[in-house]
């Protein structure tokens, strides 16, 4: 083996594997670092008053002027008299001794057959003269004869408190009855109910004999009437007719019950039946009608009786449309020993209430009424009752509130002294300024169906700073009448009486009330209702949701002159971005301006980084030029300058983690006092560029 | 894009300096012959060109970890109107058996070869090379005309089949090869310009431009495309002692799978949008507002695209004149098709100084060079090795004051009988 050539061959064939391990890898892609010095546009925002100002607030006059148009609510408040919640209950406990049994009529008869066979002798003899006339002759000692009757389709058992039992015997036999012993009994206990001697009846009359059920007797359903003793002298030598079936008749009636227990059948009988007035209290209107916002009809039963109840609530002049209000329920049989419950409610809304009373009623107002019934329906069936029996009912209105009412009002006095926040000064006049012309109108809409008078007693304005303005007005305590609402669709907003009473620089302050640049104002209104209505009137109306709202109406032409007027622009300005690398070194910023507001101003660059978290203000002491004005003050040309910002090593730290950057403009009268004017046309152009040094690589 | 300048900047600063003669292997069928042994052989490749900048500034460059504007001002001091730039390292190993006569029989070459390679290379305005080192400001007011330029990487992995065929007795060499691309970024500017307002308050551009570039994973040898090639070539005599060779290689198609493409072909003016450097147009089209101008000035797309394989073509004249020394003169035309690159002509000699040993000098002027003398040394070590080193500009190493880049290529030759 020659060892020279394998040295050779190893050492070759090592670096063949080192040269196929370096050129088989991508190179390494790491560059020196250089700066770059990059000029570029960043942000494009124009500002105009609209942006500050929104559109509905801003007018436009023929010549192209702005206006500033704000209507701010002064006050709003309504009348209470029918504001308080309407809760009507009523409570019912119905005990046993109200039921009614009703009266009762057991009869039987006894012919003169059934007598004759029972007779001897003379009894074959009336048989056998049958439809003849004949003479009959007397005899005594008839008796005993029971006759059974029978009340268990009626009851089984009553044990009472009170109550009567009538026995009516009528004679129909054609010869006198005498010396007549009945009595009668229950058939099972065998306890006398009544035992009486008649001496005499004569043929065709009616005896009558009654006795009083108390102390706890009991009646049971099967009674015997038991005919003790009949003695009758004939027909007393003269031929009568005789006929086998002429009978006495007894019937039994009992009545007047006052049970203290029964298993009966009932008859059909309302356990409750109460018609209650219900008044709506108002201690200054007079109401017919009212429509039901809210609330609640609710029926809580519970019932001991061993049958079912029906009750019914009503309230026969609560209407919605065709439906009374009214609902029914049916309380189910207690079961033994216990108690049986039902509780139902429906809601009321947008029922109309008339408040005039019952039909028939005059001269009723606020007042309404209801109607409760508690029913047995007689079903055929025994029921057991006790006087521990009891029905609890418990119905009523609840939580009834109104979205209106109609009727005569009354007289009423509204004062209110109502603070309202003014927010359009805040956000664009930061600074001093001087109004031309300030007109304002307050406006006081009557929502209510009834005639208004109104005084304005005070006005005062104040800002944040603590300043307060009293308003000076000629009409100031006069007192102005508003007309009556005009009601539309019952339901609807009414269309309000109107009053608009004007301010201006000639009848008042008004300049030097709003120059404070107030953030609130207040108004002390005092109202009158009815105030010079001598008969009332009962269509006037009255609705919850609206009743007087007073609005100041603000039209500020821009024709002023100010320092110190703050607009504020929002860009989003996510520098990462941009810059992902964040490679920033330093530089500067630049706020191109492309000025068409008659006023110069300066501007600051506001920085905010995630979260809307402030990083820090760049101030520029650059001036962006108004303008050019002409001798009305109105821009004919617009004045292009710039605004620089230096980045130092915070400021660089302050745009890497920027994300929005606010443009922070005051704007001044270039010449003050001298007034200039602001036009739909006016704007302010800012671009904001960089002048920047980017560092690659990193 | 910034990718792009990363490797832009890679070339001209950070690779090391080589010199190689270009052998790419395209005319390797030789007039049919007696049996030759199969051979193993490893060539190996890396190097940087450009037509400009001379080594020794690049070497200075790499070495600062800042760039000064001075630094800025002396490398653009060796910048023409344009300036063209290409890398490449890559190896290719293969097995050979060359085509013989047996027993009176013509047996077929035969081989297989497997080759990674990593290319960047572009051409770039002048002024677009400025806006990058610069920035845009000391061009404010001016409008700059950046185009046309273009920019192209490839990284990919192939497996070559080779053999041969015949028709009318002259031989072909054909090669079929399976590609695999890892990355793949290119940018074409076919004209632009850029005005920046004095201020800064817009920024006029002007493109042409498109922009692909296919998705990129951590792992450098991760599967992003698919293609294939072909490459054809042949050889034959002139006259007696004058053979003429032609042929292409690496001709194909890839495909890159979930790349995105972007187009823009209008004018447009950005008001808030910030430009450091141009290089910089696609990241900050797509990071910034890129809803906003997207559709208005470009259109992006997710997606594959498909590409042609950067191939070779060449023509190469060989004079032997078999003298003691001098063995042959040969001249060449070269056609590479990647960005920056120009056909590249070139003269040379083959020199034997011994059996063993054997030197290539060559003149030539093109590719992503200018002038360039290159050199190619071979010598036969011990009985089996063959062993070869090509320097493309001779003068990048000799004298890099001077020299403008240079590949260098090394080959080892094992025979395996």
């Amino acid at each position: 083996m020659n060892s020279k050539p394998f040295f050779w061959n190893l050492i070759f064939g090592g670096l063949v594997i080192c040269l196929f391990a370096f050129a088989g890898c991508r190179p390494d892609t790491s560059t020196p670092k250089w700066d770059v010095e990059t000029v570029t546009p960043l942000i494009n925002s124009r500002l105009e008053v609209s942006d500050i100002i929104p559109d509905t607030s801003l007018t436009v006059a023929n010549d192209g002027l702005l206006s500033l148009v704000y209507r701010s609510k002064l006050a709003d408040f309504n009348l209470d008299q029918i504001n308080d919640q309407l809760s009507s209950e009523f409570f019912n406990t119905v005990k046993l001794q109200t039921i009614d049994l009703g009266t009762r009529v057991i009869s039987n008869d006894l012919s003169l057959g059934q007598m004759a066979n029972s007779a001897g002798v003379p009894g074959l003899f009336i048989i056998q003269n049958n439809g003849n006339n004949a003479v009959i002759p007397g005899f005594n000692g008839l008796g005993p004869e029971t006759f059974p009757a029978d009340a268990t389709q009626f009851f089984e058992s009553i044990t009472l408190n009170d109550g009567w039992m009538v026995v009516r015997i009528q004679n129909g036999w054609p010869i006198e009855l005498t010396n007549v012993d009945y009595r009668l009994e229950n058939q099972v206990s065998g306890t006398i109910l009544i035992q009486s001697n008649i001496p005499s009846i004569m043929p065709g009359a009616v005896h009558l004999d009654s006795v009083q059920l108390n102390n706890g007797i009991t009646i049971e359903g099967k009674i015997n009437a038991v005919l003790q003793n009949l003695d009758t002298p004939g027909s007393n030598g003269a031929p009568v007719l005789i006929d086998t079936t002429d009978a006495i008749n007894i019937s039994i009636t009992i009545k007047d019950l006052v049970p203290q227990s029964a298993t009966a059948i009932f008859p059909a009988q309302n356990l409750v039946d109460e018609t209650t007035y219900e008044s709506f209290e108002s201690s200054k209107g007079q109401f017919r009608l009212m429509n039901i916002r809210s609330g609640t009809a609710y029926m809580d039963a519970t019932s001991t009786i061993d049958g079912a109840i029906t009750f019914e609530y009503l309230v026969p002049n609560a209407t919605k449309g065709s439906q009374v209000l009214s609902f029914k329920e049916i309380l189910p049989p207690a079961p033994y020993m216990g108690s049986s419950q039902k509780y139902a409610e429906i809601d009321i809304v947008d029922y109309d209430l008339l408040l005039t009373g019952q039909p028939g009623d005059v001269g009723l107002y606020n007042m309404f009424y209801v109607t409760v019934l508690g029913r047995i329906d007689s079903t055929g069936q025994l029921i057991n009752l006790s006087l521990d029996d009891s029905v609890y009912l418990r119905t009523g209105l609840v939580d009834v509130t109104f979205a209106r009412a109609y009727g005569y009002l009354g007289e009423d006095t509204i004062q209110s002294t109502e603070t309202t926040t003014v927010d359009v000064f805040n956000d664009f006049l930061d600074g001093a300024f001087d109004f031309d012309d300030v007109i304002v109108t307050i406006d006081i809409e009557n929502y209510i169906g009834a005639p208004l008078d109104v005084r304005v007693n005070n006005v005062n304005s104040s800002n944040d700073d603590g300043v307060s303005k009293g308003l000076t007005w000629t009409q100031m305590a006069s007192t102005h009448s508003i007309p009556p609402a005009q009601e539309n669709q019952p339901g609807t907003k009414p269309t309000p009486g109107m009053l608009s009473l004007g301010l201006d620089k000639n009848n008042s302050n008004l300049d030097e009330v709003l120059e404070i640049k107030p953030s609130s104002m207040a108004i002390d209104l005092t109202g009158y209702i009815n105030e010079n209505t001598t008969t009332p009137d009962y269509n006037q109306f009255l609705y919850t949701d609206y009743g007087i709202s007073a609005f100041m109406s603000v039209e500020v032409p821009f024709h002023l002159s100010a320092s110190g007027i703050n607009l504020r622009d929002t860009s989003i300005f996510v520098y990462t971005d941009l810059d992902p690398g964040n490679r920033l070194q330093g530089g500067e910023l630049k706020v191109l301006g492309d000025n068409h507001f008659p006023m110069e101003g300066k501007v600051d660059l506001l920085l905010f980084g995630a979260d809307s978290a402030f990083l820090g203000r760049l101030p520029s002491t650059d001036v962006i030029e108004a303008g050019k004005v002409n001798s009305d003050g109105r821009v004919i040309e617009s004045t292009q300058s710039q605004a620089s910002y230096v980045l130092d090593s915070e400021a660089v730290k302050w745009i890497k983690a920027t994300t929005m950057i606010v443009f922070d403009v005051h704007l001044n009268t270039a010449n003050l006092p001298e007034k200039v004017k602001f036009y739909h046309d006016n704007f302010l152009d800012l671009k904001l560029t960089g002048d920047l040094t980017l560092r690659t690589g990193q | 894009m910034r990718k792009i300048l990363a490797l832009v900047a890679a070339v001209m600063l950070q690779l090391p300096l080589l010199a190689q003669h270009d052998t790419t292997d395209v005319i390797g069928t030789k007039a049919v012959r007696a049996r030759q042994n199969p051979y193993l052989e490893l060539k190996v490749m890396a190097g940087v060109e450009n037509n400009g900048i001379s080594s020794l500034k690049l070497l200075n460059f790499i070495q600062t970890d800042f760039l000064e504007n001075s630094d800025k001002d002396e490398l653009m001091s060796e910048v023409g109107d344009r300036l063209r730039f290409g890398y490449e390292q890559g190896f290719e190993l293969s097995y050979y058996q060359p085509s013989f006569y047996s027993l009176g029989s013509y047996v077929k070459a035969t081989g297989f070869s497997i080759y990674n390679r990593f290319i960047n290379t572009g051409q770039l305005e002048k002024k677009l090379v400025e806006l990058g080192l610069y920035g845009n400001k000391r061009f404010a007011g001016q409008t700059v005309d950046i185009g046309p330029g273009a920019a192209e990487l490839w990284y990919y992995t192939g497996l070559k089949y080779s053999s041969e065929f015949t028709i009318d007795s002259l031989p072909f060499r054909f090669d079929v090869a399976l590609m695999i691309g890892h990355a793949h970024t290119s940018y074409g500017l076919k004209e632009g310009s850029i005005y920046t307002e004095p201020d800064g308050a817009y920024l006029d551009l002007d493109l042409n431009y498109s922009y692909r570039e296919s998705m990129t994973e951590g792992q450098s040898l991760s599967f992003q495309g698919f293609g294939a090639s072909i490459g054809l070539s042949t050889e034959f005599e002139l006259a007696k002692d004058h053979l003429l060779s032609v042929g292409v290689s690496e001709l194909g198609i890839m495909n890159w799978r979930d790349g995105q493409i972007l187009e823009a072909d209008s004018n447009f003016r950005f008001e808030g949008i910030t430009f450091d450097n141009i290089f910089d147009i696609t990241d900050s089209l797509l990071t910034y507002n890129g809803d906003l101008y997207e559709d208005r000035f470009f259109t992006l797309e997710s997606g594959e695209y498909t590409t042609i394989t950067p191939f070779t073509a060449q023509v190469r004249y060989v004079y032997n004149i078999r003298k003691k020394w001098l063995k042959n003169l040969n001249a060449e035309i070269r056609y590479r098709h990647l960005a920056g690159y120009i056909p590249k002509t070139s003269v040379g000699a083959l020199i034997n100084f011994s059996d063993r040993h054997s030197i290539e000098p060559s003149l030539a002027y093109g590719g992503f060079n200018a002038l360039t003398l290159g050199l190619g040394y071979n010598a036969r070590v011990f009985k089996r090795w063959t062993w070869n080193l090509n320097i493309s500009n001779l003068p990048a190493i000799a004298a890099p004051g001077w020299g403008t880049g240079t590949f260098v290529e090394m080959g080892l030759r094992f025979s395996v009988i």
